[in-house]
């Protein structure tokens, strides 16, 4: 058998490199959007962390002053707190309940005893309501509910004696974190049901079954096959939620402002703070850039341990 | 090493009554076929069987002991589903020494032992460190066999296990499944089937199910030779049986005359006529569809070197002794 030399491909028309284009001009748009309110911000914040900048000086330009506003962010003290508070209280708390709360609602939602109940899918939609709340009222309900003197929850606890005089929940220290971690979950842990819901429910009954047949009771089937089914979804929550949370402002904000004192400030609040309270936008933006390293740092590793199996 | 007895057997799903009442016996060591139309609650059934649907009323016996309320896992009982049911995150091997490792008192050498010698038996020794994902369909399924010998059942149930392969992996695992019969004599076999051929080539009994209830139990010859109803006649044997009515079986006594393309022979002396509308050559042999007036085409099996061709009258005669009588509520004559 002969071996034909391939000639080498004749000059290209016109119309293949319309060809060729033509994917990159369909997604310019979207990228273009991105860029503009996406990009653009970013590397403006960037930008801005090696500024130093007041809000009167907006519209000039700042001054540049390198890493200042990097050593200042990282060796004020209030930095470490507000970094253990968004890591810990905040975040990881958080995280690990609404793993746990959303794997035990979902099961079961999920289990054929829920099924087979008629008013089952009532339940089903009323664990919605609270995703479909805009946070800011989630808040401002909330805020109500726990309030000293008015609020029906100290109303209640006063009722059955349990307590003689209301409990200002979000002015103590040692229930302001408690507060709220209730009102982010009880905002946020819808998501995580419904998502595990529906990676149960793409699991085959059959499953199930060859396990039952194999010997396994309830909870071997749990175990052995649902957990490691549910992994992948498990560890795709666990990542959204934890940069969702650890970059969330408006539950700190809304319910304290990052008080009794700064209590409870946390990386976004102090951002905030720093930028539109102290008018001090470059330092604002170098928490900002801070924020960000860590979650990339964190999305990283995490991609690493979890995925490193594929 | 069981039998299995029905007694008066019925499911219902709330209101809508599935399994309407079944008296069977499935003596040791039997391969039993259900076969029937999709919904008459061929499923239902086996899964009444395994345990993993509650009993309505009636008794499910397995060695002359009542079973209703004991669980799958303690029936002895295996069972391979048409969709394989491999768990999808372990191994081939952990798969089949899944239903092991969860009962007491084997040791790990004996669980490797078991699980080795059905991995020989079906030849997927290789695939033992795959995940079910990296498998074809055909070694998916003989996964799913082996996993089900591996627990060395009393009972094995298949939910028809061959339909989701391909025609010619189809026919190598059914010759499988037939030699694993043989060679498990002592183990009931209890197979759910659409294809009457599967049915046919590895029951030792098929089971007739319609609408929830029996309408035959029989060997496949039997069942071949002496259906016990139009329904059966029908069911049983490729291509279907023809049925005449009409004028033409008036002579007969019946008020359906039933008769197999395999049992007739186009004779110029024939005594019906009909017109070619189509013939399907399969090589071996050749079907003739003839329109002699009745509903459906009659089909007639000639030699595969026979040239037909459309539009041609034939005349057809039966085999006197081949001809199946029924009366009007379709019950044979004998
Ligand atoms: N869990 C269930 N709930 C309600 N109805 C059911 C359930 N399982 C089966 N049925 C009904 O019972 C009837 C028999 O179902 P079954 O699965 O036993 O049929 P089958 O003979 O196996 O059919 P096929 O050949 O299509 O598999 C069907 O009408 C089906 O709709
Ligand atoms: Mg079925």
């Amino acid at each position: 058998m002969s071996v034909l030399p391939t000639s080498a491909p004749a000059e290209e028309p016109a119309h293949v490199w319309g060809k060729k284009l033509e994917p990159y001009l369909l997604v310019l748009p979207a990228m273009l959007i991105l860029a503009f309110f996406f990009a653009g911000p970013a590397i403006y914040n960037i930008a801005l962390a090696f500024q130093e900048l007041s809000l009167f000086d907006l519209g000039r330009e700042g001054r540049w002053v390198g890493f200042d506003n990097f050593a200042e962010v990282l060796t004020d003290p209030s930095t470490g707190q507000s970094l253990i508070n968004t890591t810990v209280w905040l975040t990881v708390v958080t995280v690990v309940l609404r793993l746990v709360l959303g794997l035990g609602l979902a099961l079961l939602l999920n289990a054929t005893v829920f099924s087979r109940w008629k008013l089952g899918w009532l339940v089903r939609s009323l664990i919605l309501v609270p995703w479909v709340t805009p946070p800011v009222v989630a808040v401002a309900a909330w805020k109500w509910l726990l309030d000293a003197r008015y609020g029906v929850v100290n109303q209640f606890l006063v009722g059955i004696g349990a307590i003689e005089q209301g409990i200002p929940f979000l002015a103590r220290t040692s229930t302001v974190w408690g507060a709220i971690e209730t009102m982010l979950i009880w905002r946020e842990l819808p998501f995580v049901v419904i998502t595990i819901l529906a990676a149960l429910q793409s699991i085959p009954s059959e499953l199930r079954e060859a396990a039952r047949i194999d010997g396994a009771n309830e909870f071997q089937i749990q175990t052995r096959i649902v957990l490691p089914l549910l992994k992948p979804v498990l560890a795709v929550i666990t990542l959204l939620t934890t940069i969702w949370t650890f970059n969330n402002f408006v539950y700190v904000w809304l319910a304290t402002r990052g008080g009794p004192g700064d209590y409870t400030q946390v990386l976004a609040t102090q951002m905030y703070t720093t930028s539109f309270v102290d008018y001090r936008m470059g330092a604002g933006a170098a928490v900002g850039v801070v924020m960000s390293l860590i979650m990339f740092a964190f999305a990283l590793i995490y991609f690493f341990v979890i995925f490193r199996e594929k | 090493m069981a039998s299995i007895e029905l007694k008066n057997l019925r499911k219902s799903f709330g209101a809508f009554d599935v399994i309407k009442g079944i008296d069977l016996r499935i003596e040791k060591g039997e391969f039993m076929v259900f076969v029937g139309p999709s919904g008459c609650g061929k499923s239902t059934l086996l899964r009444l069987i395994s345990g993993l649907e509650d009993i309505t009323s009636g008794d499910m016996i397995f060695d002359g002991k009542r079973v209703n309320a004991v669980a799958p896992a303690k029936r002895g009982i295996a069972m391979v589903f048409q969709s394989y049911a491999l768990y999808p995150h372990m191994s081939v091997y952990d798969n089949m020494a899944f239903g092991l490792t969860l009962e007491r008192g084997h040791s790990k050498e004996d669980i490797r032992r078991r699980v080795e010698k059905a991995a020989d038996m079906l030849q997927i020794r290789p695939y033992l460190d795959r995940l079910p994902k990296q498998l074809s369909g055909g070694q998916r399924q003989r996964v799913a066999i082996g996993r089900a010998i591996t627990r060395d059942p009393k009972v094995f149930l298949f939910d028809e296990p061959l339909s989701n392969l391909d025609a010619a992996l189809r026919v190598a695992t059914r010759i499988e499944i037939a030699r694993l019969h043989a060679d498990m004599d002592q183990v009931t076999m209890v197979y759910v089937t659409h294809d009457q051929v599967e049915a046919m080539t590895l029951a030792d009994r098929i089971c007739v199910l319609r609408d929830g209830l029996i309408e035959q139990v029989g060997t496949p010859l039997e069942l071949y030779e002496h259906p016990a109803s139009l329904f059966v006649a029908g069911f049983i044997g490729s291509p279907k049986m023809n049925f005449l009515t009409g004028p033409k079986v008036e002579a007969y006594g019946c008020a359906t005359l039933g008769i197999r393309g395999e049992h007739m022979t186009i004779r110029p002396d024939g005594i019906w006529e009909g017109t070619v509308i189509h013939a399907e050559n399969l090589g071996s042999d050749a079907y003739v569809y003839l329109d002699m007036g009745e509903a459906e085409p009659v089909v007639v099996r000639v030699d595969g070197t026979a040239t037909v061709k459309s539009g041609e009258v034939l005349r057809v005669s039966p085999l006197q002794e081949r001809l199946h009588r029924f009366d009007a509520a379709g019950r044979p004559i004998r």
